[in-house]
């Protein structure tokens, strides 16, 4: 099943508010939900008065917080100190949950899904720290640079076996991977393509942590890839890979399923305007996502509600929706119980996503965590207890509470059964705050939880 | 609801805290029957009150952030609303109701014939108790009616007294006593003793007689177990098998299990003033109880003493004691499960390996004292060297060899050996190497290892081994096992120096806590890092949290901790200095 029913030049059109799509609290929400991981009933008070051309400009090209980035790298460079990469899930826990440019790290998780590499195999922290380091650089940038830099990446190369590339038996690894997974996809290339790619990367070594290149294990004979022949010195063979027209299908395809929907999968007359616009955008990845977050498509039935959450969407998102704070350690262990251990992918295709995030024993799984996080002593929300938060909110009553639950979390709205069950919970003997926390729970449980 | 708590709580805070009168020179040990296994009690509460009212820690804990919030929660609100209710009912400050009503002292007991607790506090006079316990009655009761709740207070009579139920408590006043249990057998059974004046009771009861202190007025608080009776119980089994499956616990606290074995009661006595608090914990102890498998630990028949602590510079802290380790070896499969017997055995093999194919317990171990030291130091770093990130304190092992001549060549090849071993497996892990060097001088030898600084090692931020260069040092008989060389070289001439004293104690530490203190802010931004991600804090928060431990710690100046069996006691005493303001 595909999209070909959508139709492109319609989907690509800007989205312009009206009265039977006005921009208000629930787009709000649905846009931020997919440009970060949720908003606060604070954040959709200030989006609602602005324009949401605005709102996504200022996501794609975020003017970064110098503060915030300073004190990140002095807190990561802390973390690294323990040598311990499981510390580094904690780190990037935090970092979600608090950072001020929730795209730039969600596309960051993009790219680590992308070019997955997992920590337990490169083990060691600070590798794998500035591989994170170099994704946040061209999260929203230039993904031909994003791919060379990534190409002498210790942690890359570490992870898939590269750490020598020797002229007499040149390592296919990383070169299989660059067309299958990273640049072109399936039935874009040839086994040749691969075997000739791979001699580009020979003399490309890994040595104490670092990349070297060993001038006398390089292929300098005549190599021919994808139909074009030369010597292909340092990385030219890369960009032929991404001269190739299914380059920028491939990543425009990823990116439409990451920021819009699981399924169906996106026709190649709904990628191909967006392709074209990557390649004359010289690859850059701000503009196809601000085309993507700003399209009527983004807005429509066919997006909305139409993806499943990820573990970081469920977890992250419910607490950064209400302001939450809590042990980083367990979130991190939370996360990587669900499915998604930030710094540990579990194989080089990277997380399947989808779909593949829900069977019977994750959804139990996946309630269960929200229940654990949000009873947890170490748990705050907006700095204090839940009942203190929705007074501070103006959500006095139970049915208040459930609405404002319902506002900020769910995509979708649920049976009216289903809120008022909510109340009852709520309404309960007990304290209030448990009984808040019990509700969260409950709500969880519910399919409309599971999708964004 | 919560006003009823709020009661129960200053009714509980009450019990924690103070009055005279009335010729009833009856104690609380004369009103709990004899069959009283756990007693504690304050004699002079009043005391107490001025202790903790000047005492340096309150001003810091008050302080703390934690407690800052505390006194803002809606609990604490609607508990000193309750305390202004009372004292304008009784017309008097909460400060001196409860001077008055537990100036005469406060006791706790579980009896164990009934299987309940009780407290009783004894006032000035008849009369504070009383309206005290009708205030608060009369406050609970208003409560209720305001919440519609049904009236919460219970009472009955028992041989013409009156007896309350508040919540899970049963409370009365006998004379000048206030008394609460949780237990109504219990309650009789005081009600009883007040009334009709037992010859058994616990302050007859010999054995409680035997432990009671004599300079009782001049502790704080004083507490009694009566572990013959706890022990038949079969209360905390574990406790009292004489068994552990953990080494070090077994090093710590091996002799003192056979102890509770056999000893018929534990006491315990605490001081507390504005410079000190001192804890200590006694016991019946005969040098028979001891096993013959755990003579490593009080020495033949009890004559172990620990050497004079070695004192260096930047002491964190020291443990000297007295322990044949080689004795404790030799004698695993006496002291241990089969489990962790095939444990030291694997370790036997491995350490043999090391040490040139010889018997690591009986040739090795066996060629030092029956006594060895361990002391901590934090480190300093010249400021123009990479320091490490996380910055651990220096360590060092010190053992006196039998026969230094023959056993130090021994000691130094296998030291070699465990270097090079230690280079080559790093080396495959792409960890940093270690340099060899010696440094000779008259009266001693060091040789130890160094890291070396790679050459990209950003400064302030060099990898944990950093904090490491193992060393080893001679020096007389003194054989020095360290984590750096600095520390083995202090060590050594330190040792070299001294006179070979050794106290009267069997094991004795020693904690500088301004010295912990230091090496907390030295490893503060780790620790706020670390807040952050375990407790969810923002920076501005972990900063705080961090800073209040850190005032905290500043409250304190040494603490001490001594184990000792003399005189057919065994004594195990804590003591903490404080800064003076």
């Amino acid at each position: 099943m595909t999209t070909a029913a959508i139709d492109p030049s319609w989907a690509w059109k800007p989205f312009r508010p009206s009265k039977q799509q006005p921009w208000n609290r629930a787009r709000a929400a649905h846009l931020l939900r997919r440009a970060g991981f949720g908003a606060t009933s604070q954040e959709l008070d200030a989006a609602v008065e602005q324009d949401p051309d605005e709102i996504v400009g200022a996501l794609v090209s975020p003017n970064l917080d110098a503060k915030f980035e300073q004190e990140s790298e002095a807190f990561a460079a802390t973390i690294l100190a323990s040598g311990n990469p499981k510390q580094l899930s904690a780190w990037w826990s935090y970092v979600m949950l608090r950072t001020p440019h929730p795209l730039l790290e969600k596309t960051t998780l993009f790219w680590h899904g992308h070019f997955a590499t997992s920590a337990a195999k490169v083990e060691d922290s600070t590798t794998m720290y500035n591989q994170n380091r170099l994704f946040r650089q061209f999260a929203l940038g230039d993904f031909g640079k994003l791919t060379h830099a990534i190409s002498r990446d210790p942690a890359m190369l570490i992870y898939l076996d590269s750490v020598t590339n020797r002229k007499a038996h040149p390592n296919e690894n990383f070169a299989r991977e660059v067309m299958e997974l990273f640049c072109l996809g399936e039935g874009n290339y040839s086994e040749k393509d691969i075997q000739e790619l791979a001699r580009c990367f020979t003399g490309w070594e890994i040595r104490r942590g670092k990349f070297r290149f060993n001038r006398f294990q390089h292929d300098t004979e005549t190599k021919s890839i994808l139909g074009r022949s030369g010597e292909m010195p340092e990385g030219e063979s890369i960009d032929i890979v991404l001269d190739q027209p299914a380059a920028p299908q491939f990543i425009v395809r990823k990116l439409l399923r990451y920021f819009m929907f699981d399924e169906p999968f996106a026709s190649d007359e709904l990628v191909e305007p967006l392709a074209n616009e990557l390649r004359e955008h010289q690859w850059d990845i701000s503009h196809v996502v601000g085309r993507i977050l700003t399209s009527q498509l983004f807005y429509s039935e066919h997006v909305i509600g139409r993806k499943v959450r990820s573990p970081v969407d469920l977890v992250i998102g419910m607490l950064r929706t209400l302001e939450g704070s809590t042990n980083s350690y367990q979130l991190g262990d939370d996360l990587n119980q669900l499915g998604q251990g930030l710094f540990y992918p579990p194989n080089v295709k990277g997380w399947d996503g989808g779909r593949a995030w829900i069977n019977s024993s994750t959804l139990l799984g996946r309630a269960n965590v929200i229940g654990r996080i949000v009873r947890d002593e170490k748990t705050r929300f907006g700095g204090g207890k839940l009942d203190e938060y929705f007074t501070r909110l103006d959500a006095e009553s139970a049915s208040a509470i459930v609405d404002k639950l319902v506002e900020l979390i769910l995509a979708v709205e649920p049976a009216q059964a289903v809120k008022g069950q909510l109340v009852e919970v709520i309404n309960a003997e007990g304290d209030r705050s448990d009984r808040i926390a019990a509700a969260i729970h409950a709500l969880s449980t519910i399919p409309e939880f599971q999708i964004m | 609801m919560a006003i009823s708590r709020t009661i129960g709580l200053s009714l509980l805070l009450l019990m924690v805290v103070s009055s005279s009168g009335v010729a009833d020179d009856r104690t609380a040990a004369d009103l709990l029957p004899p069959s009283t296994i756990l007693y504690a009690e304050i004699p002079r509460p009043e005391t107490l009150l001025e202790v903790l009212e000047d005492h340096p820690l309150r001003e810091r804990i008050e302080s703390l952030e934690g407690v800052r919030d505390a006194y803002e929660a809606k609990q604490f609100l609607q508990f000193k609303a309750a305390v202004t209710i009372v004292e304008a009912k009784l017309g008097k400050t909460w400060q001196n109701i409860l001077q008055s009503v537990t100036e005469d002292g406060i006791a706790i007991g579980f009896d164990a014939g009934t299987q309940g607790a009780v407290l009783l506090i004894k006032a000035r006079d008849e009369e504070t108790a009383p309206e005290l316990l009708d205030t608060i009655i009369e406050l609970a009761r208003a409560a209720a009616k305001d919440a519609g709740n049904s009236d919460p207070v219970k009472s009955t009579e028992y041989r013409g007294i009156t007896a309350y139920q508040i919540a899970q408590a049963k409370v009365a006043t006998l004379g000048r006593w206030l008394f609460v249990t949780n237990n109504p057998e219990s309650g009789k059974a005081i009600l009883d003793a007040y009334l009709d004046k037992p010859d058994k009771t616990l302050a007859n009861n010999p054995q409680f007689q035997t432990a009671r202190s004599n300079e009782l007025d001049s502790l704080t608080a004083w507490g009694y177990a009566d572990i013959e009776a706890i022990r038949k119980a079969g209360v905390a089994k574990g406790l009292f098998s004489g068994k552990t499956d953990n080494p070090v616990v077994e090093l710590l606290v091996g002799g003192v299990l056979d102890t509770l074995q056999h000893t018929p009661y534990v006491t315990a006595s605490l001081n507390l003033d504005q410079q000190t608090t001192r804890l200590e914990l006694a016991t019946p102890h005969q040098s028979e109880w001891t096993t013959e498998a755990r003579e490593y630990y009080f020495g033949p028949e009890g004559t172990g003493r620990a050497p004079a602590p070695i004192k260096v510079s930047n002491q964190l802290l020291s443990l000297s004691t007295y322990r044949d380790v080689s004795t404790m070896w030799l004698r695993a499969g006496d002291l241990f499960k089969d489990n962790i017997v095939d444990q030291f055995a694997q370790a036997e093999s491995v350490l043999a390996t090391l040490f040139s194919g010889k018997d690591f317990g009986e040739e090795i171990l066996g060629e030092v004292h029956p006594d060895f030291q361990l002391v901590v130091v934090r480190q300093t770093y010249e400021d123009d060297v990479p320091q490490p990130a996380i910055k651990i304190p220096a360590f060092a092992a010190v053992f006196r060899l039998k026969d230094p001549e023959t056993i130090r060549p021994e000691f130094r090849r296998t030291y070699q050996s465990l270097i090079g071993f230690l280079n080559i497996t790093g080396s495959m892990n792409g960890q940093p190497q270690l340099d060899l060097d010696i440094e000779k001088e008259d009266e001693y030898q060091v040789i130890s290892a160094t890291y070396l600084v790679e050459k990209d090692a950003s400064p302030g931020g060099l990898k944990i081994h950093y904090n490491f260069s193992p060393s080893i040092a001679f020096a007389g008989e003194h054989f020095v096992v360290s984590s750096t060389t600095a520390l083995a070289k202090e060590i050594a001439i330190a040792v070299a120096d001294a006179n070979k004293l050794s106290t009267d104690v069997n094991s004795a530490i020693d904690l500088d806590v301004s010295a912990v203190s230091d090496i907390l802010a030295d490893n503060r931004t780790q620790l706020v890092a670390q807040n952050m991600l375990s407790e969810g804090h923002s920076k501005e928060e972990a900063e705080q949290s961090i800073g209040d431990l850190l005032e905290l710690l500043a409250t304190a100046k040494n603490a001490s901790i001594q184990l000792e069996a003399r005189d057919g006691t065994l004594r195990a005493s804590l003591e903490i200095d404080y800064v003076a303001d």
